[in-house]
């Protein structure tokens, strides 16, 4: 081993003074730009109305309703929306609950009633009754929201991605 | 002047270096890009200083500057038709340096640092898309937003980042104005910098024809006089559009809303129908794959083009290559546009369908409506519409309580209606300054007509009224009782310290003049037992009061009427 030359060992304390530097800062400067993975999704019941009413529609429903909920440092009531699709024998409270947000590009799907399936204006996604994707560009179905029904009304779990 | 030349001289000199033969007004795009850059900077620093990237403020404050503001809509017309200028200028500046084979040889490197610089114009575009918060920005940016998160094994997280948070929402806003505002101009900066080092490092590509035969002249003033009479030309287009077109806000985002069709800027329609034509499993190709192709080639050009032949009569290859490609896009972006218009056109008969729908099954499909009077629903829909054009939420935001300017948030379980309707009809201060001086800020009056206090209060309380604040059952058999306990605690625990009564007490709180009949049971008994829980900030002191005190307490301010 050869003695390291006194220009040499500066070099090196530079590299490593400078590392340190950059770690001072970047470390937390890292966990402060990455904060949004951490978060978790925040979640809400929101009251989707009498269920009586929702079960005997026709067509699928789009109810309107505000929320309250946190958003980071944002506290407020949120207006959203959900599909209240009638008829759906699979779930007890007899309706099937969807979340308008295309699982596409996360356009708001609406019911098109010519064509029985809820479309997309954005990329011409389909998806049918169920939610499950018909014809488009989609591969997902819509997100089916957990619903409960208490004193005569729906209730709908409702995640921030949903509305 | 003494001490030799000055700063004009040395600049002048840096600038005279000689041109080739065959520069002339081909060459102007760069230079426009560069004056693009100035009108974007300079504009966009103005509209820095009214504009306010929150979620709640954001579209008033864009109102503001369009409305308010002098010369606003002039200055936000400038910066927005600046964009799309930017776009087409610098399509021409690269069909410019593609034909003539300026990316060829020693000058690959300023080839790459102009596709990082085009990929920077366009994340300036997406950006600054989301900024005035309207419908178009909110669905735009949710739909841009999802592309990145198609993006393989990144695509999550990075959609992620990009949103704050699992979806496009308010603390979206302010990251994408510190990309928009700071992180992009600095990095463009920096890369004008670099492109501009290396244009003077290689010169001004010469003309095929002519080789580098000096022309005699040089890039100041010869050059830069073109320059300057298209970069006024380019200004006076700006004003021209901003004056006569304008640029547009559409209504506030609204997660609502499922019959608006969201329309990308013009850009970036060939790109939305690459997303309608590729379905199901071969989604990626449209939304990641051919782009991502599409960039690399664009980036590798110099690479993949070894002919050292600049002349555009001998690359049939890289021509026909360059033509197809500007025919594909323009193609894509007029198939898209046209798509669009059908897109549009279906939603409108979706809409009619669904309101004759609801008309022939009124209360089935409409169940919120049912309890109440029929015209309730279109009052709250021209409640909100008014609250809106009167930019109600300029101060009364939803987001915070503030002292002065109460959250309209809860107003239904707040206030009465019939309260409302009179204040609203004639707004008396309820606080006063110093001195029992009105405050500062107050409560303007609107000179609302019969049917609009209806509308306002049918939105503002109807549709907020709920069982936040239960009220306490009282017993009438211990009322006497009670009310006698809580006339002795209001004056044990000193509410006319702060607060107004008469003629009595201190005007640092709300007056209680009347009390009962402006605030609801349920809402003064939880205020009292949990002030800040109920207005979070609130300087009202919490006396940790049992809940017989806070009865008696609720006793003595209902008989405040």
């Amino acid at each position: 081993m050869s003695t390291p030359s006194r220009r040499g060992v500066l070099e090196a304390s530079i590299f490593v003074t400078a590392s340190g530097f950059a770690l001072a800062l970047g470390l937390p400067g890292a966990r402060f730009l990455l904060t949004p993975l951490l978060r978790e999704e925040e979640r809400s019941w929101v009251d989707l109305g009498e269920v009586e009413a929702l079960r005997s529609a026709g067509a699928p429903v789009a109810v309107s309703f505000r929320y309250e909920a946190w958003r980071g440092y944002v506290r407020g009531t949120k207006p959203g929306i959900l599909w209240v699709v009638p008829g759906d024998a699979s779930d007890e409270t007899g309706v099937r609950v969807l979340s308008a947000v295309c699982s596409h590009k996360a356009c708001n799907v609406a019911w098109s009633p010519e064509e029985e399936l809820f479309a997309c204006p954005c990329h011409r996604g389909r998806f049918d009754r169920g939610g499950a994707p018909v014809s488009g560009p989609p591969k997902d179905p819509l997100a089916r929201v957990a619903v409960r029904v208490e004193d005569g009304h729906l209730w709908a779990e409702l995640a921030e991605s949903m509305a | 002047m003494s001490g030799g030349p000055g700063l004009a001289h040395h600049i002048r000199r840096a600038l005279a270096y000689p041109l080739p033969r065959g520069v002339g007004y081909a060459q102007i795009f760069g230079g426009l890009l560069l004056a693009s850059f100035a009108i974007q900077v300079v504009t966009g620093a103005l509209l820095a200083l009214y504009y306010s990237p929150s979620a709640t403020d954001a579209w008033e404050s864009v109102r503001y500057i369009e409305e308010e503001v002098a010369s606003g809509s002039l200055i936000r017309g400038v910066h927005h038709f600046g964009s799309s200028s930017f776009v087409v200028l610098l399509v021409l500046h690269v069909l410019r340096t593609f034909i003539w084979g300026a990316y060829k040889g020693t000058r690959k490197a300023t080839w790459v640092v102009g596709c990082v610089l085009f990929g920077c114009v366009l994340a300036f575009g997406f950006t600054g898309y989301l900024l005035p918060w309207d419908l178009k920005a909110f669905f735009g940016t949710r739909v841009g937003v999802g592309i990145a998160g198609s993006a393989p094994v990144v695509g999550r997280p990075l959609a992620s980042l990009l949103a704050g948070g699992p979806a496009v929402g308010e603390l979206t806003l302010p990251r994408f104005y510190a990309l928009h505002a700071v992180i992009l101009p600095l990095v463009t900066a920096g890369l004008i910098a670099l492109h501009v080092v290396l244009l003077r490092v290689h010169g001004v590509t010469p003309h095929w024809k002519h080789g580098y035969l000096a022309s005699g002249r040089t890039f100041h003033p010869h050059q830069t006089a073109k320059d300057a009479a298209a970069g006024l030309l380019l200004v006076l287009v700006l004003l021209g559009l901003a004056h006569w077109v304008g640029a547009p806000l559409e209504d506030k985002a609204d997660p609502q809303n499922t019959s608006y069709v969201p329309r990308p800027e013009w850009y970036f329609l060939g790109a939305q129908q690459l997303l309608r034509i590729f379905q199901g499993d071969f989604e990626i190709l449209g939304s990641f794959v051919l782009p991502a192709i599409g960039a690399a080639i664009f980036f590798l050009l110099p690479w993949l083009d070894r002919n050292p032949e600049r002349n555009p009569r001998r690359r049939p290859v890289a021509m026909s290559a360059g033509a197809a490609a500007l025919v594909g896009v323009a193609g894509l972006t007029l198939w898209g546009n046209a798509e669009l218009k059908a897109e549009e056109v279906a939603m409108a008969g979706r809409v009619e369908a669904r309101e004759a729908q609801s008309a022939a099954a009124e209360p089935a499909a409409e169940p919120e409506e049912e309890e109440e009077a029929p015209d309730e629903a279109e009052l709250v829909r021209r409640g909100e519409i008014l609250y809106r054009d009167l930019a109600c939420g300029a101060c009364h935001g939803e987001t915070h309580l503030v002292e002065d300017t109460p959250s309209l948030a809860f107003e239904g379980d707040v206030v009465h209606r019939d309260w409302l309707r009179e204040y609203l009809a004639k707004p008396t201060p309820i606080r006063f300054g110093p001195g029992g001086r009105p405050p500062a800020t107050r409560m303007p009056d609107f000179l609302l007509a019969e049917d609009e206090l209806d509308a306002l209060v049918a939105y503002l309380v109807g549709r907020t009224e709920g069982e936040r604040f239960a009220a306490p059952e009282l017993d009438p058999a211990t009322a006497e009782a009670e009310l006698e306990q809580g006339r002795v605690l209001f004056d044990e625990l000193d509410c006319l310290g702060c607060h107004v009564l008469g003629d009595e007490g201190e005007d640092f709180g709300p007056r209680l003049d009347g009390v009962a009949r402006r605030l609801k049971a349920g809402y003064m008994y939880r205020l009292v037992i949990d002030p800040e829980g109920v207005i979070p900030g609130t300087p009202m002191t919490d006396y940790y009061l049992e809940d017989e005190e806070a009865r008696a307490i609720l006793r003595y301010l209902l008989t405040l009427r």
